[in-house]
């Protein structure tokens, strides 16, 4: 192939539409199949997108035409609607502020998601499952992700469907007009700890507004225990799969796969073992 | 505590089977591609 000197370098010669540019690219290896493995994107996958475009378009039309979306009245400070509930697709974050402190809730959570999502690409460097669905060749990927997403989506239902008055639990076959008793009885692990294993609350250390207590100690020791365990257990056990990774891709898959499991684990201590928060300081509550 | 618990059912039944629906549809493509490739 004749060269010709550029500013850029050397480039191949003008092939066709490209500029010499396709010839620069390494072929892939299904790029060295023959053409009879291969559609062609256009027309094949073009037209099955503007049919999808279409249909989708239509749909969407007959649900605005059938359900109606109608703006509610103008906002009055004389009359704040009880529960006040967000869009549909921000009820999964307001339904986590019944579980944690507002900045973890609709800050640190939902920028874990974005970070993690824009991460995934970069962490995950197995090439199976592209351009094809598979469940039997990427298990963990596939579970792993299903996972977030399901958590995500029911925590959508229940605020949409399930809270009602002061954003209370109702149920479909519950009054839903009346107020529903205020439900106490929370309390925080480090109290609970206090209790049942007789510590003492005087301050181990001091740290400005930071009393440390014994229980208050063990409760840091819990959390990054679950981090620790967490990190560990594939380490010591599947040193393949931590081996494919490699040492940054691994922490940082591990991080967000764990925080991840941590939230509804969060949610459980909350509902069944009334566990209030699992770690407190003056600056935050976990 | 009751009301508690029925929440934490719900939470758990709700999420295995919205996954259930994105692993089943995962599967049935999975599979249907297969059989496409098996054809040719």
């Amino acid at each position: 192939m004749a060269e010709k000197e550029t500013t850029l370098g050397t480039l191949p010669k003008r092939d066709g539409n490209s500029g010499g540019l396709a010839a620069l690219i390494k072929k892939t290896a299904a790029e060295k199949m023959g053409p009879e493995d291969h559609v062609l994107v256009w027309p094949n996958l073009v037209y099955l997108e503007l049919i999808s475009m279409l249909v989708i378009t239509a749909g969407l039309l007959f649900l605005s035409i059938i359900s109606p979306a109608p703006l509610e009245e103008l906002a009055s400070s004389d009359t704040t609607p009880n529960p006040t509930k967000a869009p549909w697709y921000f009820l999964g974050l307001q339904e986590l502020l019944v579980y944690f402190d507002p900045w973890l809730a609709g800050v640190v959570l939902p920028s874990l998601i974005i970070v993690g999502l824009v991460l995934l690409p970069y962490i995950d460097p197995n090439p199976r499952g592209k351009g094809y669905y598979t469940f039997s060749e990427r298990k963990f990927a596939v579970l792993g992700f299903s996972f977030g997403l399901a958590l995500w989506y029911i925590l959508i239902v229940i605020g949409v469907w399930f809270r009602g008055l002061d954003w209370s639990w109702y149920w479909p076959w519950d009054n839903w007009h009346a107020h529903k008793p205020i439900t106490g009885g929370l309390v925080d692990l480090e109290v609970i700890l206090e209790k049942t294993l007789g510590l003492t609350q005087t301050p181990l250390v001091t740290l400005g507004r930071y009393a440390v207590t014994v229980a208050n100690l063990l409760t840091w020791v819990f959390f990054l225990g679950y981090y620790a365990v967490g990190f560990g257990i594939p380490f010591l056990f599947m040193r393949k799969f931590y081996n494919s990774l490699g040492f940054v891709r691994y922490n940082l898959m591990m991080f967000l796969f764990l925080s991840m499991l941590g939230v509804p684990l969060k949610i459980f201590l909350r509902l069944l073992a009334s566990i209030k928060y699992v770690l407190v300081t003056p600056w935050f509550k976990i | 505590m009751n009301d508690r618990l029925g929440i934490g059912i719900f939470l758990t039944v709700g999420t295995l089977l919205i996954m259930g629906l994105f692993l089943g549809v995962t599967i049935w493509l999975e599979n249907a591609f297969k059989k496409e490739k098996q054809k040719k």
